[in-house]
């Protein structure tokens, strides 16, 4: 009698679910700032975007907001310059994700192999790491300046006649993934390296005494191993070159000739220097459907393979 | 056969044949390359805020570009003291920087470990809503431009002078994917060692600060790590919040350094190695955990 | 052990620091504050006080400080200044106080963003805190560009009147006489300069012309070549302020095909100075340069020997084939200053921008960095105005001046003009090259 007294009260049922009392309580407190900070700052921010997209919302005048229906959707499709810079924001992708996958992986293979002077290396290469993006692109702006610049003093030395980097419109976008790539593959490497030193080196000896040459080692052992590890960083890296925006934003101001203005920062420049949060927003909830769809499809196919 | 496999191989590396030395010479080789091509931008950076422009400018096609132009080292901070003279809040923005990521740091270790920890090991009614949501806003990728962040800013009252520095930090405080690291984390703690403690009548606060925490110390260096290189590199928010030189974090006062008129190469690159120091201190005496904490985040 | 102690010791310091860093944002800052018999007027500028023209007004802010003028309610108003370095910094420093309510009581603004600003209500209409002879002082175009929906909303103490600079003596080298030279009566057009420059490359004489594009980023670009576009009788915007149609008309690109030939041939003349000398003019290593007025100030402090040999003639004009020439425009306007709405005495505010911009300020600026004044006042001066390159910029200023679209889309507008000049400057002459397709898609930004 008394026992089942007692667990009554610890236990209570709400909405068919059974809790206990203390759990419910200490769970609660513990989440509810979380809660309560992610609702203001992380939902409250897409639920004003997703109803700015259907007004004709100026940011000055934030009072007066009409409704202006699919209008803004209408409009983006037809704007040659969002679809410029989607273009702009793809190409980088599509750069920057194989160029600095490959080289970080390629450096955490070369620091794998049991080299003198091995911490060194590590550092060299990680030191990019270290300097922010906005030294980065400080710095890179003024080694890649056309007249006075360091690298086309380095070209002039090897008799390559000087480049204009980014004032051309078809270089620009190279050189700001080449310094992205710079900057962000060490960081990669070190998660490439944590992931090739997991492997078991029971691994490679069953290999060798069944006679596999370094090369099967490596494709057949090496590869299939950092699978997981490599499916990660190609997500994040995605997401992450998707949105592109303090490199031109600092380097080029989307110039020249709109050629490094990426969806990131059209859909900023629209809503803060222009002031049309409505349009700005309508853009930002297409980029969205966009990225979802990419980053969904992802999941699924490295989830499979997993 | 099989047993010829590893002598053949010690032989191999006593004897030194000269397609191994070729070898090793042409790898030597490539590695100095890459250690250039990584390296010389900051080799640069700093050699060049020890010179005065002019100075650059006349050697930048010589080898010399890459050494100081003088080795009195009593005139290579010339640069330095012209930037600490010229930008008041110079050294108040990198202070700046410090704090907010020092803030940051705390606030996001704290908030989403709390709530990793609820919906780790607590029932409650929602706890399964939430973990849903942080799951899919993990999956989903939110274009959230700050422009709505902004306005919510601006109705919550966190845009006058004073409150500017709140605005800019709290929402920085919760993520979904912290939360969810620490969730998959104290999942795969055995839960013995804290109904060991509850047995022992400690409370749920002090299990949590003083068993738990204790035995996370990865999770939490890996997730400290990366708020920090996120709040480190801040920048567009950061510009559009602070228009006072007092609170802007050194990100967005090297914009002001960068384009002061007339332009002084050596003080901006002065401004950025300068700027450099104290996460290169971070990195050297944290890099332990970095390798840890990096290690971690890809074997999720 | 040792791990543990280190992470512990990393903690703390977090914890310090984020304590240090409270205090620290609680701490007052040494910036001038109101009390009981002070009023401070704050201002943001464009500029860095390492410029020129950053010192002046440091000089004209202790000038101001130093009449101690009165509030309404009695106090001194005491201006201080936030020099914010550079347009863009201003940029966005303004938009990050636009719903903030932290915009200083003064900003500088340069002449066509007035119009934008007024229409969103950034700035104040100023007519009720200045007498008419305040107002009356300053020449009419000052007053116009100012004007919106028929209330003053800023005043500018300098104009920037821009045209070709030539050297006069390399011409004469060549067979030019003082008679052929471009006058407001018989100007010269863009191909008038083309042939010049052939004759003294012909002759092997420095010929190259420095266009200045990329001066005073996005905007300089309007501001030095608008007079393109209404030269050939174009227009930026039609009546109710579309862009299509009109940045896209067959005027404007006519206006805009004259630095298109100038590029087309430049890769067989190189014709185009694209070195980084800011006096490569004086230094005679190009023969001609559009440019605003600042040069003349530094010739004659600098280049006294080079002062005889140069002038200053109206921007090229439009020629279309058949050889009519197209009506003379010269770039003009500059910063003024602007009472924000998040000012908290307009009146004080209003009395400080009239400082900024009167004829003391105005004098000063000439003086010491070569802006024009706005004062009817002082342009009478025949020391300054009487001859040279003074007069003929003077002239220019007041017979043709054609001020920048104003608009309240103008910061649209503005970056599409820059964008569309950007356009032939990288693109012209390669095979994909269209600047109509450009032009009108640029257009369609701005109406959006």
């Amino acid at each position: 009698m008394e026992k089942a007294k007692k667990s009554k009260s610890i236990y209570y049922k709400f909405l068919g679910r059974t809790y206990i009392k203390n759990d419910s309580v200490v769970g609660i407190a513990f989440i509810l700032p979380a809660v309560v900070l992610g609702a203001i700052f992380v939902i409250a921010p897409m639920v004003v975007s997703l109803s700015y997209a259907f007004t004709d919302a100026n940011l000055l005048k934030l009072n007066e907001v009409g409704w202006a229906g699919v209008q803004q959707f209408k409009k983006a499709f037809t704007d040659k310059f969002m679809w410029n810079a989607f273009k702009n924001t793809m190409i980088f992708v599509a750069e920057v994700v194989p160029l600095q996958l490959l080289a970080a992986l390629g450096l955490a293979l070369i620091l794998n192999t049991k080299i003198k002077g091995n911490t060194f290396f590590r550092w060299a290469f990680f030191c990019p790491v270290m300097l922010s993006l906005a030294v980065t692109s400080f710095l890179w702006m003024n080694l890649l300046n056309p007249q006075e610049g360091l690298i086309n003093a380095l070209l002039g030395v090897f008799h390559i006649p000087p480049q204009q980097f980014l004032e051309s419109p078809k270089q620009a976008m190279n050189v700001i993934v080449i310094v992205s790539a710079w900057q962000g593959a060490g960081y990669q490497m070190l998660i490439f390296l944590s992931g090739l030193k997991n492997i078991p080196p029971e691994l490679y000896e069953a290999a060798g005494v069944d006679g596999a040459g370094s090369g099967t080692k490596f494709f057949r052992i090496t590869i299939p191993s950092i699978l997981p590890t490599f499916s990660f960083v190609l997500v994040t890296m995605l997401i992450g070159a998707f949105r592109l925006m303090t490199q031109p934003m600092i380097m080029t101001q989307g110039g020249p000739v709109d050629s490094t203005m990426t969806m990131s920062y059209y859909i900023y420049q629209q809503g803060i220097k222009y002031r049309d949060v409505g349009y700005s927003s309508a853009i930002a909830l297409l980029y969205t459907l966009f990225m979802s769809t990419i980053a969904l499809t992802l999941r699924k196919v490295t989830d499979q393979k997993d | 056969m099989q047993t010829q496999v590893l002598p053949n191989f010690v032989k191999v590396k006593r004897k030194i044949s000269p397609a191994y030395v070729a070898l090793k010479t042409v790898a030597i080789l490539g590695l100095a390359f890459l250690c250039v091509i990584f390296l010389f931008p900051v080799l640069w950076m700093i050699v060049s805020s020890l010179k005065t422009q002019e100075q650059i400018y006349a050697q930048l096609s010589s080898w010399r570009t890459f050494l100081p132009a003088t080795w009195n080292v009593s005139k290579w901070f010339v640069s330095y003291k012209n930037l600490f003279n010229s930008f008041d809040y110079f050294g108040r923005s990198i202070l700046n920087s410090v704090i907010y990521c020092s803030v940051t740091i705390l606030g996001v270790l704290l908030l989403n470990s709390f709530a990793g920890y609820a919906l780790a090991r607590l029932e409650f009614p929602g706890s399964r809503v939430i973990g849903t949501i942080v799951l899919l806003l993990i999956i989903v990728p939110v274009e959230t431009s700050i422009v709505p962040l902004y306005v919510i800013l601006k109705n919550l009252g966190l845009l006058t002078k004073e409150l500017r520095v709140v605005g800019y930090l709290i929402p920085n405080f919760v993520s979904a994917f912290y939360i969810f690291m620490f969730r998959q984390f104290f999942v795969g703690m055995p839960k013995e060692l804290e109904e060991a403690a509850r047995i022992d009548g400690s409370g749920r606060l002090s299990t949590y600060f003083r068993i738990i925490m204790p035995l996370s110390k990865a999770i939490f260096a890996t997730v400290a790590i990366f708020t920090f290189m996120g709040a480190w590199n801040e920048y567009v928010f950061a510009q559009l919040m602070f228009s006072k030189p007092e609170q802007q974090p050194l990100q967005v006062f090297l914009q002001l350094v960068n384009s002061f008129n007339p332009k002084d190469l050596s003080m901006v690159m002065a401004a950025l190695t300068f700027s450099t120091i104290p996460i290169a201190i971070v990195y050297v005496f944290c890099q332990r955990y970095i390798i840890e904490g990096v290690s971690f985040s890809g074997l999720k | 052990m040792m791990k543990k102690k280190l992470m512990t010791v990393f903690l703390a310091c977090v914890l310090v620091l984020s304590m240090f860093g409270f205090a620290a944002c609680g701490g007052g800052d040494d910036e001038l504050e109101d009390t009981a018999d002070v009023k401070v007027v704050k201002v943001w500028l464009h500029k860095s006080e390492a410029e020129p023209e950053g010192r002046i007004y440091r000089t004209i802010a202790d000038m101001f400080n130093e009449k101690k003028l009165q509030t309404k309610d009695g106090r001194t108003i005491m201006m201080s200044l936030e020099f914010k370095n550079s347009s863009d910094a201003l940029d966005s420093s303004i938009n990050g106080e636009l719903l903030g309510g932290g915009l200083p009581d003064i900003i500088a603004v340069d002449s066509p963003n007035i119009t934008a600003y007024a229409a969103q209500e950034i700035i104040l209409p100023l007519d009720d805190y200045l007498t008419d002879e305040v107002k009356n002082s300053y020449v009419d175009s000052v007053i116009t560009q100012s004007t919106y929906n028929g209330s003053l909303y800023a005043l500018s103490g300098m104009d920037a009147p821009g045209g070709l600079y030539y050297n006069k003596e390399l011409l004469k080298s060549v067979g030019y006489t003082d008679a052929d030279f471009g006058t407001i009566a018989k100007p010269w057009s863009w191909k008038d300069v083309e042939e010049a420059m052939d004759k003294l490359i012909a002759a092997n004489k420095t010929y190259k012309i420095k266009l200045n594009l990329g001066f005073g980023g996005a905007e300089g670009c309007m501001y030095l070549y608008s007079p393109l576009v209404y030269s050939a009788g174009g227009q930026f915007t039609d009546s109710s302020e579309k862009a299509v149609g009109s940045l896209d008309s067959v005027a404007s690109l006519n206006g805009l095909s004259m630095l298109e030939s100038l590029y087309e041939q430049d890769g067989a003349k190189s014709w185009i100075y694209n070195g980084t000398n800011v006096n490569a003019f004086p230094g005679e290593e190009v023969a001609f340069e559009i440019y605003g007025p600042w040069l003349i100030d530094t010739i004659r402090k600098d280049y006294k020997e080079f002062q005889s040999k140069y002038d200053i003639m109206p921007f090229p004009v439009y020629e279309s084939a058949d050889g009519a020439k197209g009506t003379i425009q010269s770039p003009c306007g500059s910063w003024g200053f602007a009472v924000t709405r998040d000012t908290r005495d307009a009146y004080a505010a209003a009395q400080a921008v009239a400082f900024l911009t009167g004829v003391e300020a105005s004098q000063l600026m000439y003086d010491s960095i070569g802006t024009f004044p706005t004062h009817k006042s002082l342009l009478d001066n025949e020391e300054n105005f009487g001859g040279g390159a003074g007069k003929s910029l003077s002239d220019l200023l007041l017979q043709t001046g054609a001020p920048r679209p104003r608009i309240e889309k103008y910061p649209q507008l503005t970056t599409a003009f820059s964008d569309i000049v950007n356009y032939i400057k990288t693109a012209a002459g390669t095979s994909d090259y269209n600047l109509s397709k450009y032009a009108s898609e640029k257009a369609k930004t701005v109406d959006r």
